[in-house]
Formats: C-alpha cells, structure tokens, sequence
C-alpha cells in the first residue's frame, strides 16, 4: 500500500468507516510510514471538532404534529368541496351550453327569411313539365341578348361604318 | 415475516440520538400500510416517531428555528400527500429524509439565489446566543467554528457529512438519502473529511495569526490589560 492509498483510508478510517481488512492493512501501513502517522492524527483532530456539533444542537421544538393534523384535515375538507363544487359546476356547465345550443338555433330559424321554395317558384304555372326559367329581372336581360343584332347601319349620310362595308 | 425477522432493516438508529423509528419495523410497515389507505391517526404516529430525528437532521443546516419548523411540517405534508408514490418495499424512513433533505437543500438554494444569505441567513452566532449556555466558553467557540467551517464546504460534500458523521446514519442509509450509490457515498465521505480538516485548519491558523493573545485576555485569569 502506498501513502495515497493510506491516506484515502484514513480519511474513512477515522470515521469507522473500514471493514477489518482495510483496517488491517491501513495499521501495518501506519506502523512504517511517520508522513501517514501525521496525516492521521491531524485528521483525528479535525473529527473531534467535528463531532463537537453533535451533542450541541438546540433543543428541539415543540411538536409540529398538531398543525400538521390541522392542516391535512383542513386540505382533506377543501378537497372534498372542491369536489362537489365541481360537479355541481361541471353540471350547471353542461345545462348552460345546451341551453345556449337551442337558442341560437332557434334563433337563427326565426331569422331566415320565408322565401317560398324554388321549385315551385320558376316552375311555369302552365301545364308541362316544370321549366327552368330566368327570374323577371334576369329574363328581360335574357330576351334583349336573344334578339338578332341589327349589325351596322349606315349613318343619315349613307356612308358605311369603317370596315362595315366590306360585308 | 421478513421485517421482523431483519432487525437491521430500519438501521436508522444514530449514536447520540434515540432509537424511536427503529423500535418496532414491522408496526411501523403496518402503519405505513395504514397511512397509505388514508387513516390520519397512522400517519400521526409516524411523525411522532420520527419528528425529532427530522428537525435534528434540519437544524443541521439550518440554525433559524421556525424556518426549522416550517420545513418539518412541509416535508411531513409532502410525505403524507406522495404516500401513495412510495414504494411499501423499501423503507420508509430514507424515503422521509429523503425529502426533507431535498426540501432544505432548495430552500438553502433558493436563499442563495435570491443574495440574500448574507443578509437573512441565520448565522452560527445566532445559535450559539439561543443555547441557554450561551457564555463564550471554549466548547461554544468551537462549535461556532466548525458550523462556520461546515458552512464553507460545498453542499454535496456537507449533506454527506452532516449526515453520516453528526447524524450518524450509515453509509447505506446515507445511499438511499441522497439517492447515490454507496461507492459513491463512501468517496464523498473521504473528500468531504479531507475538505473538513483542510478548513478546519486553515481557521485554525487565521485564529491564531489574527489575535492570538485575544482568548487569554479574555479570560478571567488573565490581568486586564493595562493593569500593573
């Protein structure tokens, strides 16, 4: 064993640390090296400093296992009305937006204007199979664009429009 | 049954601390088992069982006495509120220091991110006016120097430390502690140890080269100064 080695072993050494085995052998190290001999005994030192704080600590509290108690109790009870306080809102929720549902639908019913339906509305009042037609408005624009084009015409003074007269 | 044929399988149980928590392992399963279900009253058994060795453990890193008190009640409600996440196989006791050392560590964190340790940090001084003995004796100085001492070592080093060698848990509980390996425990031990006694010294040496005459004046043996 070398001294790095020793000194690894000290350093758990002086806390118990050591199973009978490493104890043995850091010993026999000890024995021969007066450098680890140092290293030990100052590391004792620092330990007992050390182990000074253990018995040094204030007296401890009162019990804290009342406000404990007192506080898992009171959570307990927020949480059980914190449950039924949502369903009750989940439910109040539910009937809420249905109700809503049904009143925007009917009021978008009662909105529509009551044009009667298309079907019967273009179909010729005349016997035959129904007929699509133009609307009255639509169907005059129809008729002027079905009539024949005069074409060109000559002005009063008889002359031709250019390039009208090659026809 | 397992639990009670292994007395050392709750070696909670600290040199200079009463035993409670390891008195009787299988009631302790049973109440754990109990707790687990619901039942308050078990669960108030297990903080009885186990509230001083938590507040001793806390006031290892924390001197000021309600903030003590205000992480004990937190880390025993965070145990009775994640009882359903621990695991009924492993023991309960780790498990429970477990969470109160990661509490006080991030309030520790958070004390110093917010720059005000300095400030509003209980200080190892404090400590040592609350102890009903609180005349300047040596052992008092001594236990004011080494807190300040633990205080200088980085935080993995000194939760190792303060919890094997001042709470005396073994190496194993240590392990489950801090959630590492016992091989990893075991070196960190050396190096927190080693770390100790290199600042323990270093104080040491700034004692005396600061005002080595300052203790012997003091003392009530020694003349007053100026005196004939």
């Amino acid at each position: 064993m070398n001294c790095t080695q020793a000194k690894r072993l000290i350093q758990l050494h002086v806390g118990d640390d050591l199973n009978f085995a490493e104890t043995q052998l850091l010993n026999s190290h000890l024995i021969q090296c007066s450098s680890c001999q140092q290293q030990h005994s100052s590391m004792r030192r620092s330990m007992t400093a050390l182990y000074s704080l253990r018995d040094a600590a204030p007296e401890p509290a009162p019990s804290v296992w009342p406000s404990i108690s007192s506080t898992i109790l009171g959570q307990a009870t927020r949480d059980r009305s914190f449950r039924r306080f949502n369903v009750q809102v989940a439910a109040v929720s539910v009937c809420s937006l249905l109700l809503a549902v049904v009143t925007i639908v009917q009021t978008l019913q009662s909105l529509r204007p009551s044009y009667p339906d298309t079907a019967t509305l273009w179909q010729t009042p005349t016997a035959g199979p129904a007929r699509f037609s133009f609307p009255p408005k639509i169907q005059n624009v129809a008729n002027a664009a079905e009539q024949p084009s005069p074409g060109p015409q000559p002005s009063a003074t008889g002359n031709w429009p250019d390039g009208a007269q090659d026809f | 049954m397992l639990l009670m044929s292994d007395p050392d399988s709750l070696d909670l149980h600290s040199p200079t601390q009463d035993a409670a928590p390891a008195d009787n392992p299988c009631g302790e399963a049973r109440l754990v088992h109990l707790a687990r279900k619901g039942d308050h009253d078990a669960f108030g058994q297990l903080v009885v069982r186990y509230e001083r060795r938590v507040v001793k453990v806390i006031q290892r890193f924390i001197v000021d006495r309600e903030t003590v008190s205000d992480l004990t009640q937190e880390a025993f409600l965070r145990a009775f509120q994640r009882l359903q996440q621990f695991d009924p196989s492993r023991r309960f006791g780790p498990w429970l220091f477990r969470l109160a050392v990661n509490l006080t560590c991030d309030h520790l964190r958070r004390q110093q991110r917010r720059g005000r340790w300095s400030l509003f940090a209980s200080r190892p001084e404090e400590w040592l006016t609350d102890t009903a003995s609180a005349a300047a004796n040596r052992r008092d100085e001594i236990t004011v120097q080494v807190q300040r001492v633990l205080q200088e070592l980085p935080e993995a080093y000194r939760t190792v430390l303060i919890l094997r060698d001042l709470e005396g848990f073994c190496t194993a509980d240590v392990a489950a502690i801090t959630d590492r390996t016992e091989a990893t425990i075991r070196w960190r031990l050396a190096e927190a140890r080693k770390m100790f006694r290199d600042a323990w010294e270093r104080q040491e040496r700034r004692d005396q080269y600061v005002d080595p005459n300052s203790l012997s004046a003091n003392t009530p043996d020694s003349p007053p100064t100026g005196a004939p």
